[in-house]
């Protein structure tokens, strides 16, 4: 043993007794540790992420006596769980489930989800999925013990469940609080209990505090012994005694990251809840520098479930399936629009830049994406589709129903209307499109499908008997690129939620849990909770 | 010639749109819009367009003063047309004149297609069901021959005898295309199967 592994461990019995309970608030710098650290604060666990993750693992790590910081970078708690339409897929034959005369059990549950048939579910650790599998009554249970209150309505059977297991949260009580308000956010009552729950129970949570580095004994070996963070332009330290856990959210936002997966996820697409929630990999990258692994890579681009979506509310920046920022959403300042919501796919064409169309509008499957991201014939641009452009005219409009004025559309960018097609195209101009598209393609290409209207099938690309033209002024283009969802993989960890190294060795006191956790393809808020709460309570209980 | 003069002789580009194409028997006439844009959001009322049937001009009509509702400057004309005296579908073209010398413009042209049916015998009704509910604004499509269900999930088509595929279309349902003849009036009756809502978190209120 050298002088500094002895330092360090008799640093870390003194942590641990002071950490228990209540928070130690350090003030001034303490303790050097291993690599010479001056901790500003120290807490038995550390969590980095304030959503549908951390939150469950910080009640449960106070439940078992653990002192617990949380550190999140955005203004307030709650992460995407915020903007959830608060659907939790737990089964294995709770209360409510039994209300129903739903018969189901943990057996049943990891059946379903390690199952063969459905790509959400055939390439999913089964070690993880028969824990959460295990877990999912208690996780149920422990979710009504912190307040959450359910609709006792079931949903489903859907995704690879093969019994109704979905029952949604009730929303939040007071819509200035919703962050999206009027558009059943009912994750927003998941979240709200949770946080009001785990400040009630001593977490502490540290808003507007962002984590820059996770701090190993040395880079990629030994102990993790707390966090960096960012704050008001300062930078602390955190010590976690017993560990830190990344609830970080997952990936999909940053760029450069969801790109080692998927080469075509270039900067056009946006993420889903932006810009409430960056999906940055700032846990899987922080994580990653110390030597952290990924897991289950595959389920990534297993073209199953919402990792890629439609624009559904087009002519805006943010217009992901469900979620539309109001005008009093705290968010309507950023995001400057509600969107067109499409309610009849036959009443829009799509384009690439280029004035082209790609695919069948109505169809909603991947093969969809698959030729929205294919080569678009930009020689400057070989990855990524490039933007895609929903053209409409004014009985489109007018059969949708829509006001094509602001605030329903963003016409810096997002949307544009003119006298003629060819005038259309000219006036189009985003930071994504690279180049003017063609007027005379453009015109072409809605010429061609207006002669399939004509004769009532689509040449091209088989749309379902084509049924509006696209003829009368005025004329539109709204943003219609596609949008990113679910992080469906991440870092590896065990079933106890410890992160794996690349060497397939445990990273003392590092866990993992929600969507920056590899190797469960489960689309939602259920796997969250259920490892979250797993998480809490491995790095309560650790005493190593 | 100097360069101021130059600067005042700018050619400005012209765009075109074709709309209200209607569905002809054949051997009607019948009419359609066609308007004009300039790209510097010159008037264009009183500038001639004509339709083309390949080279050969076969209509032609004169730009109004107004523009075309909700447009910025969009200048229109309504032309007459005969149809054909056999049914399918027709490639046309409009063409707009540019020869203002004080308003210098590019000429455009710009394709269409007009879908000519045979001359309707008979009446098709329609209604449309979905578990013995009537379904309103579905549209009926008979090849180019449309209509919308009415409150009682009703629609007459009229048709030449004959075999068509009958296609009902109505966001959020589906139903199977069925084959029917036409040889005098006729019922047909489609139950249409709701088509759940592919986004698990999806909560529509629009």
């Amino acid at each position: 043993m050298t002088k500094q592994d002895f330092n360090r461990r008799s640093f870390l019995t003194k942590g641990a007794a002071a950490g228990t309970g209540a928070v130690a608030l350090a003030g001034a710098a303490t303790e050097a540790g291993a690599q010479g650290i001056n901790w500003d604060q120290t807490a038995d666990v550390v969590i980095i992420g304030a959503g549908v993750s951390g939150l469950p693992a910080a009640i449960t790590a106070r439940e078992l006596g653990a002192s617990v910081i949380i550190v999140e970078e955005n203004y307030d708690i709650g992460g995407r769980g915020m903007l959830s339409g608060g659907r939790v897929q737990l089964g294995g034959g709770h209360a409510l489930q039994q209300k129903f005369n739903i018969k189901d059990n943990a057996d049943q549950v990891f059946l379903d989800w390690v199952s063969a048939d459905d790509a959400e579910s055939r390439f999913s650790d089964r070690d993880l999925v028969r824990v959460f599998a295990d877990e999912n009554v208690s996780t149920y249970h422990f979710l009504l013990d912190n307040g959450v209150e359910f609709i006792e309505k079931p949903i489903g059977p859907v995704d690879a469940s093969s019994l109704p297991r979905i029952f949604v949260t009730k929303e939040w009580h007071i819509p200035a609080e919703v962050v999206a308000p009027h558009r059943n956010r009912n994750g927003s009552g998941l979240v709200r209990r949770l946080a009001e729950s785990a400040r009630k129970k001593g977490a502490q949570i540290l808003l507007k505090h962002k984590m820059t580095r996770i701090i190993r004994e040395q880079p990629t070996s030994g102990r993790v012994l707390g966090i960096e963070v960012q704050a008001d332009g300062k930078t602390s330290n955190i010590r976690a005694t017993k560990g830190v856990i990344i609830a970080t959210g997952g990936h999909t936002g940053n760029v450069n990251f969801r790109r080692m997966f998927d080469p075509r996820l270039t900067e056009e697409y946006q993420q889903a809840c932006q810009p409430y929630v960056y999906q940055n990999a700032a846990g899987e990258i922080a994580a990653m520098n110390i030597g952290a692994s990924l897991w289950a890579t595959a389920i990534q681009t297993s073209e199953s479930g919402a990792a890629i979506t439609k624009t559904r509310h087009i002519g805006c920046r943010w217009g992901y399936a469900s979620l539309v920022y109001e005008i009093d959403s705290q968010m309507f300042p950023q995001a400057k629009a509600t969107g067109l919501t499409v309610k009849d796919w036959q009443d829009i064409i799509m384009v690439n830049q280029f004035g082209k169309r790609f695919w069948d509008e109505g169809d909603e499957s991947y093969k969809f994406f698959n030729a929205a991201m294919a080569y678009s014939g930009d020689k400057n641009k070989l990855n990524g589709g490039g933007p895609i452009w929903a053209i409409f005219d004014a009985d489109g409009a007018a059969r949708e129903k829509w006001n094509t004025k602001p605030p329903n559309v963003d016409p810096d960018g997002w949307f544009y209307s003119a006298d003629t097609l060819a005038e259309l195209a000219g006036r189009i101009k985003s930071q994504y499109q690279k180049q003017p598209m063609p007027g005379a393609a453009l015109t072409e290409t809605v010429a061609r499908y207006n002669s399939f209207v004509a004769e009532g099938v689509d040449k091209d690309f088989k749309k379902k008997t084509p049924m509006h033209k696209i003829e009368k002024p005025p004329f539109y283009a709204a943003w219609a690129t596609p949008i990113l969802h679910d992080t469906l993989t991440g870092l590896r960890t065990n079933t106890s939620t410890e992160v794996i190294d690349m060497h397939g060795e445990v990273i003392p006191n590092l866990y993992c849990a929600g969507e920056s956790q590899g190797g469960f393809a489960q689309h939602g808020l259920a796997r969250c909770l259920v490892f979250g709460r797993i998480a809490g309570r491995t790095a309560a209980k650790n005493t190593a | 010639m100097t360069a101021d003069t130059l600067e005042k002789v700018t050619v400005h580009q012209t765009s075109l749109a074709v709309w209200d194409i209607p569905t002809p028997a054949a051997g009607e006439r019948f009419s359609i819009k066609v308007g004009a844009k300039s790209s510097a959001d010159c008037a264009l009322g009183a500038r001639r367009v004509e339709v083309l049937d390949g080279e050969s001009v076969v209509a032609a009509g004169q730009l109004g003063d107004a523009p075309w509702p909700d447009t910025d400057g969009l200048f229109w004309a309504e032309v007459e047309l005969q149809a054909p005296d056999t049914p399918g579908l027709v490639a046309l073209s409009v063409r707009f004149h540019a020869a203002d010398p004080d308003q210098p413009h590019e000429g455009a042209s710009a394709s269409f297609n007009v879908s000519i049916i045979a001359k309707p015998e008979h009446t098709l009704t329609v209604k449309v069901i979905a578990g013995g509910v009537p379904i309103e604004d579905a549209i009926v499509r008979l090849g180019p021959i449309r209509a919308s269900t009415d409150a009682s999930g009703r629609a007459a088509v009229k048709l030449a005898k004959g075999r068509y595929e009958l296609v009902v279309w109505k966001s959020g349902y589906d139903a199977p295309v069925t084959p029917i003849a036409i040889e005098t009036d006729a019922f047909a009756q489609i139950d249409v199967r709701a088509v759940p809502q592919a986004d698990p978190d999806a909560v529509w209120t629009a």
